[in-house]
């Protein structure tokens, strides 16, 4: 019905109501699943989920003009993250100087082989403990495949901060799962893989 | 372990990762990867994480929809109140009741009231009556002068009771009004 977001934009910007469920349909579980590798809580993810197209439902004369609305929505439910971190007291500064970023301890795995239930939770542990400016850029990178100019926009960044960001996580990432990746409890096909899906 | 060597090479193997390296810049990183063991275990790290968040997957709640669509209707219904109450805030400012402090308020009424006790009162001043208004029965006798006229008209649409036709008369300062207790309905509706 629609060709793309920017057809479903102009269409809803015209008073098409259908063409904005089109638009919730099309991105509310991945602005969930954003929402809720940020904030680490499904009722709060919802509600950010939720505020982020009642802000679309309220910016319907500009979604058109925005080159990406999929962007636009990551952006928005970024702030919406990062309001709702500050109102729960769980950020404490959020432009925290990259180099005084506290190491994160290796992961704590139990023996034998990891279940798929605890592998998911290893991964949560790691994201919770990660400060939000590294938290977020993983999260868009690996969950939701958004490039560097993408990832800049959303939180309004520049390009090689996007790029310093994502490498300082990943070394955090790796210093977290060096029990799993030492074999100490190995996953059950961890060493499979070889080349990135991406 | 050994920290990397090749700075070039460790950000080559992060656009490695995401899919952003040339082709021609694959081989010199496959060769380093051979040589570093610090990147071979970072490279190792980023696929487990992706293969482990991959495991699980995350889908919207069904109830969520019911209750974001609760959400929009009501955001609909106070966006449609909305120009309402703007226009009720654009009310002239003597209309609105505004807050001010206590301390002000009573430096206010302090300068007026020795304002009132210093300034000269007017040099003649018109005799005003203690009672400014005041709605008077019909038995009242009217006060009338030679200039006033009287006009009254019948009113024949039916009969009524003798209380309900009697005017009443309102006195004001330098004002009598005249006016019919009952107003006919014909006169109602024009």
């Amino acid at each position: 019905m629609y060709a793309d977001d920017r057809a479903r934009a102009q269409a809803f910007a015209e008073g098409d109501e259908m063409a904005f469920v089109a638009l919730y349909n099309r991105h509310k579980d991945a602005i969930y699943a954003f929402c809720l590798k940020m904030l680490s809580d499904p009722q709060r993810a919802q509600d950010a989920m939720q505020d982020t197209f009642l802000r679309a439902y309220e910016n319907r004369d500009r979604l058109p003009q925005l080159r990406s609305v999929r962007a636009w929505l990551f952006t928005v439910a970024r702030n919406g993250c990062l309001n709702q971190m500050r109102k729960g007291k769980r950020l404490v500064e959020l432009d925290l100087d990259d180099g005084r970023d506290e190491p994160i301890a290796p992961a704590d795995v139990p023996s034998g082989q990891l279940e798929k239930s605890e592998e998911v939770e290893l991964v949560n542990t790691f994201l919770q403990q990660l400060p939000p400016h590294y938290r977020e850029v993983l999260i868009l990178r690996e969950y939701q495949n958004l490039s560097y100019d993408e990832i800049a926009a959303v939180t309004r960044s520049t390009l090689s901060a996007v790029k310093s960001r994502l490498f300082k996580a990943r070394k955090k990432l790796a210093a977290y799962l060096e029990p799993v990746l030492r074999g100490d409890a190995p996953p059950k096909t961890a060493r499979t893989s070889k080349t990135p899906s991406a | 372990m050994k920290p990397c060597f090749d700075p070039h090479q460790e950000e080559a193997l992060q656009l490695f990762l995401d899919g952003e390296l040339l082709a021609a810049d694959q081989t010199p990183l496959f060769s380093h990867l051979a040589a570093c063991p610090a990147c071979r275990r970072q490279l190792e790290a980023a696929l487990t994480f992706r293969r482990m968040s991959r495991q699980e997957h995350i889908a919207l709640p069904p109830s969520a929809d019911e209750s974001f669509l609760q959400r929009l209707e009501e955001h609909r219904r106070s966006a449609a109140e909305r120009p309402a109450r703007w226009a009720a805030a654009r009310r002239p400012s003597l209309h609105r009741s505004r807050r001010v402090p206590l301390p002000a308020a009573a430096a206010a009424a302090l300068t007026l009231f020795v304002l009132g006790i210093v300034l000269p009162g007017p040099a003649e001043a018109p005799a005003t009556p203690a009672v400014p208004a005041l709605v008077m029965p019909a038995e009242t006798t009217a006060p009338r002068t030679a200039d006033e006229t009287e006009v009254r008209r019948a009113s024949s649409a039916f009969p009524r009771p003798d209380s309900m036709l009697r005017p009443v008369y309102v006195f004001y300062p330098g004002l009598t009004v005249e006016g019919q207790r009952y107003q006919p309905v014909a006169d109602e509706a024009r």
